[in-house]
């Protein structure tokens, strides 16, 4: 053994080169067979795990472009689907309102809101139409459901509306079956209360109020609400009735004002 | 340690093949990883080690391009012998001179490839790929050089 590790440390150098010689050759001459077999062992040894990572970091990398281009389609559809739902919404409510008729004598200005007007509720709010389409002060504005307020201001191109959950705004009304008479006038700590009304007046949970049109400002028979709870106020002469408005000042959107009549 | 960093170099090969030479080539200037771990090795190893690991390295480096093989371990293996007897016979020591070294190795090498598969447009490849493409690594190899010699001493040991 001693000989054999002499002359390898002697003929070291020879020896490298000839083997580094003799694998150049193999891999150049036979290429065909040796390459392949080469690249495969060396593949599976380095190459597979960062194949394989490789793999892994453009399958994340496709899922995030993927999310990226689903989350900006989904919210394409949704802005789509908002629109159309508006629409069916609006579609809706015309086809509520065709069945409205108004006051005789009165015609209708169609008026979208721009801004409400809130002190902790809706109190009021601005249209898109002023003086210059017709539309002039204390003209009466209603929606498919009924009285939502009146005209409190005008300017040439807008106007201002008082909504009847101002407390400054009473309406005279009349219940639509009996025909007593009262006034509406909308309370921040009791909500819209009937006023006025005699304790022995016949009223019941349900029935309409409508304007009564005493008040020189609103035509008589617009809805303006339905009789939630009727208290009877023993030893007083008249009777409080609680309100449910019959429009939604919450949800309140396209409206229109009632001109002429006499205005 | 050797044979850890030896394996460490394959496994840095075939990673730099796989995943890292596109996303650091530079308007398509790249390191040659190769030359670069072959001419640190040559620094630092014995020049039987540095051989094997020289053949090996050009096995790996060759292994998506299998045309390349027989150019690779001759290029590698010829750069390992020469690098390794020049810096023992001369002593080199100093990061500069195996930098002159090594850039020349790159630019051998790149040559070499180069006249073996097409010599069109030479000049224009080698101003406009291969002289910059020894800068390339010329950085990548001080950076090793520095790292070897500040953490793993690699440059007071001859192994």
């Amino acid at each position: 053994m001693a000989w054999s590790s002499t002359i390898f440390h002697r003929n070291r150098r020879f020896l490298n080169f000839g083997l580094t010689l003799a694998i150049f050759l193999s891999v150049t001459i036979s290429g065909d067979q040796v390459r392949p077999l080469i690249g495969n062992v060396s593949t599976l040894l380095f190459y597979s795990p960062f194949y394989r990572l490789k793999e892994k970091i453009e399958g994340l990398r496709n899922v995030s472009e993927e999310n990226f281009r689903l989350k900006k389609q989904l919210t394409e559809i949704s802005l789509q689907l908002g629109a159309l739902q508006e629409a069916k919404r609006e579609n809706r409510r015309l086809r509520e309102f065709i069945g409205f008729k108004p006051p005789s004598d009165f015609q209708m200005i169609p008026v979208k809101i721009v801004s409400i007007l809130e002190h902790f509720y809706p109190i009021g709010a601005v249209i898109n139409k002023g003086s210059n389409d017709g539309i002039r002060p204390n003209q009466a504005v209603v929606n498919r459901y009924g009285l939502v307020g009146k005209i409190k201001e005008t300017m040439s191109h807008s106007a201002a509306i008082q909504l009847l959950t101002d407390p400054g705004n009473a309406v005279a009304i009349r219940v639509a079956d009996t025909h007593q008479m009262g006034t509406v006038r909308y309370s921040p700590e009791k909500g819209m209360m009937l006023y006025n009304l005699p304790a022995d007046a016949q009223i019941k949970k349900g029935d309409l109020i409508v304007t009564s049109g005493m008040g020189g400002i609103y035509p008589a028979g617009l809805a303006v609400a339905r009789v939630d709870s009727v208290f009877p106020n023993q030893g007083e002469i008249l009777k409080s009735v609680q309100l449910k408005p019959a429009a939604d000042f919450f949800g309140i959107d396209e409206l229109y004002v009632l001109t002429g009549g006499g205005q | 340690m050797k044979a850890f960093l030896f394996i460490f170099s394959l496994f840095l090969m075939a990673f730099y093949n796989t995943m890292l030479s596109d996303t650091i080539s530079i308007y398509g200037v790249s390191i040659d990883l190769p030359v670069a771990l072959v001419t640190l090795t040559a620094f630092s190893f014995n020049e039987f080690g540095t051989t094997w690991f020289a053949i090996l390295l050009a096995i790996v480096a060759s292994t998506q391009r299998l045309d390349f093989m027989p150019w690779e371990i001759g290029s590698l293996a010829g750069i390992a012998i020469a690098v390794n007897m020049i810096s023992v016979r001369m002593n080199l020591d100093s990061t500069a001179s195996k930098l002159v070294l090594m850039g020349c190795s790159v630019l051998a090498h790149n040559i070499l490839i180069t006249a073996v598969f097409s010599f069109e447009n030479f000049y224009f490849v080698l101003l406009r790929y291969i002289l910059p493409g020894v800068a390339y690594s010329l950085i990548l190899g001080w950076v090793f050089i520095v790292i070897g010699k500040g953490l793993l001493g690699l440059g007071r040991m001859r192994m």
